[in-house]
């Protein structure tokens, strides 16, 4: 995989040099290299380096890029330690590829990404189409996104044991030029998934009904353990989803500062209403730096089949499950405030359109679980060093 | 009547358009106007498996087995 992704950048580079040397002053190489870590408190770790290219000539009309991601995750959540599992280890691959051609006022992209673990493989196309109108005031696009999953379970070959998703939906966008200093983009989403999405791992706890109502948001491991029921069967989640967002976003540059307010809402067949706001500011200090906090607030309800303690009909010795159950907190109502700050430095200077910048980014995530078993809140801090490199 | 309100949304968006003169568009085409993620694809991973939305990135993104 990483010789793939390796193979696919020296193209791209080859490519983008050839070019280069036919006319060395319409190509635009971007080469960034990033590292990030993510720490919480519910003891998982994920450390990701990255690296990604991207060639473009404006004049010839044509744009091409590749991304290659790894992430390292070490967990011993409470889920896991629910299940009576040991920390558990896992590297995930990413890559990416994408290319574009744009002729007069149209514009195709296409772009193809494959994401791998051992026991999960998914792979997702995507295809746009743009038009920008004559006076170039707004750009329309139309795109469509087809992804294809396949969950195993670890050790267990994927033809023996796999679950399969499909997903796909449009994308229909404009982006608006309000006037010299600002424009709004709004966007709307449809994805359709059908297949199995519940996740072999995760074994959902029973209880007596008497047993649910002692039960409070955020109980413990151990009353957890003292209420529950022998059983504990695996999840099952509803075969197929269809999902709706709706995005909005504003951006203004005046003088040396950039606003950017961004409101998404979201709702989905499984009952899940979320709304995601996002705010930053970018200010530029002087030739070299450039501060920009960011402030992000996400709320969700849960999906309609959610419960913190799923209740089973006993009779005598006949057991009923509820058909549908689930422990992904995700699919619970939630809160999460993420404050943070990016500080670049471009070595060439902010007006120069060549050079090196370097952008630390240090965030700090809350989350509070409004409904769920072992935690009601998690604190996450998150920090992101990047090269970025013009040429 | 759907269909209507969408016709009147986005021609009221598009009456909101205005002219600019090639001349005049360095603050539209300066680097924090343009770029479509602020965060990193790590931080957007990390966005995508904790929160229990999607969409609103103009970009395709993989599914994982991460929660």
């Amino acid at each position: 995989m990483q010789l793939k992704a390796l193979a696919v950048a020296a193209f791209v580079l080859c490519a983008a040099s050839a070019r280069a040397q036919e006319d060395p002053s319409h190509l635009v190489l971007d080469v960034r290299a990033e590292l990030t870590t993510y720490v919480d408190s519910d003891h998982v770790t994920v450390v990701t380096p990255s690296a990604s290219i991207a060639a473009r000539d404006d004049s010839a009309g044509w744009n091409a890029g590749a991304r290659y991601l790894v992430d390292a995750v070490s967990a011993a959540s409470v889920d896991i330690v629910a299940s009576a599992s040991r920390r558990w280890s896992e590297v995930r691959h990413e890559v990416a590829a994408n290319g574009g051609l744009t002729r007069d006022a149209y514009k195709l992209n296409a772009s193809l990404g494959g994401s791998f673990e051992p026991d999960y493989v998914s792979v997702t196309g995507n295809l746009q189409g743009g038009w920008t109108d004559p006076a170039d005031r707004f750009t329309l696009a139309l795109g469509y996104t087809l992804g294809h999953d396949t969950a195993g379970r670890t050790g267990t070959p994927f033809g023996v044991f796999e679950r399969l998703l499909w997903k796909h939906g449009p994308t229909l966008a404009a982006s608006i030029v309000l006037d010299a200093a600002s424009l709004v983009l709004v966007s709307t989403d449809v994805a359709f998934e059908s297949g199995d999405q519940s996740k072999p791992y995760r074994y959902v706890p029973m209880f007596d009904a008497r047993a649910a109502r002692r039960l409070e948001n955020g109980a413990s491991l151990e009353e957890v353990n003292d209420l529950r029921r022998a059983e504990a069967p695996l999840e099952r989640l509803p075969m197929s989803r269809t999902r709706y967002a709706f995005t909005a976003r504003y951006m203004r540059r005046d003088g040396a500062g950039t606003l950017r307010a961004e409101e998404r809402v979201y709702v989905d067949t499984w009952g899940l209403f979320a709304s995601s706001t996002d705010v930053r500011y970018a200010i530029g200090l002087g030739r070299y730096f450039e501060l920009a906090p960011s402030l992000r607030l996400h709320a969700q309800t849960g999906a309609s089949f959610w419960k913190r303690a799923y209740v089973v009909q006993a009779n005598g010795t006949d057991v009923e499950l509820p058909s549908i159950r689930t422990g992904d907190r995700e699919l619970g109502p939630l809160w999460t405030v993420t404050a943070g700050a990016d500080l670049r430095v471009d070595f060439a200077g902010v007006t120069t359109a060549n050079g090196n910048a370097l952008v630390l980014r240090a965030a700090g995530m809350r989350t509070a679980y409004l409904d769920a078993l072992y935690i009601e809140s998690r604190l996450a801090l998150l920090a992101t060093l990047s090269w970025i490199g013009t040429f | 009547m759907r269909s209507v309100a969408c016709i009147s949304f986005v021609a009221l968006a598009l009456s909101a358009c205005s002219h600019v003169a090639p001349y005049e568009r360095e603050r539209l085409a300066h680097r924090t106007m343009v770029e479509t993620q602020y965060v990193g694809p790590a931080e957007g991973h990390v966005r995508a498996v904790q929160e229990g939305a999607m969409g609103g990135s103009l970009e395709a993104v993989n599914g994982c087995g991460c929660n």
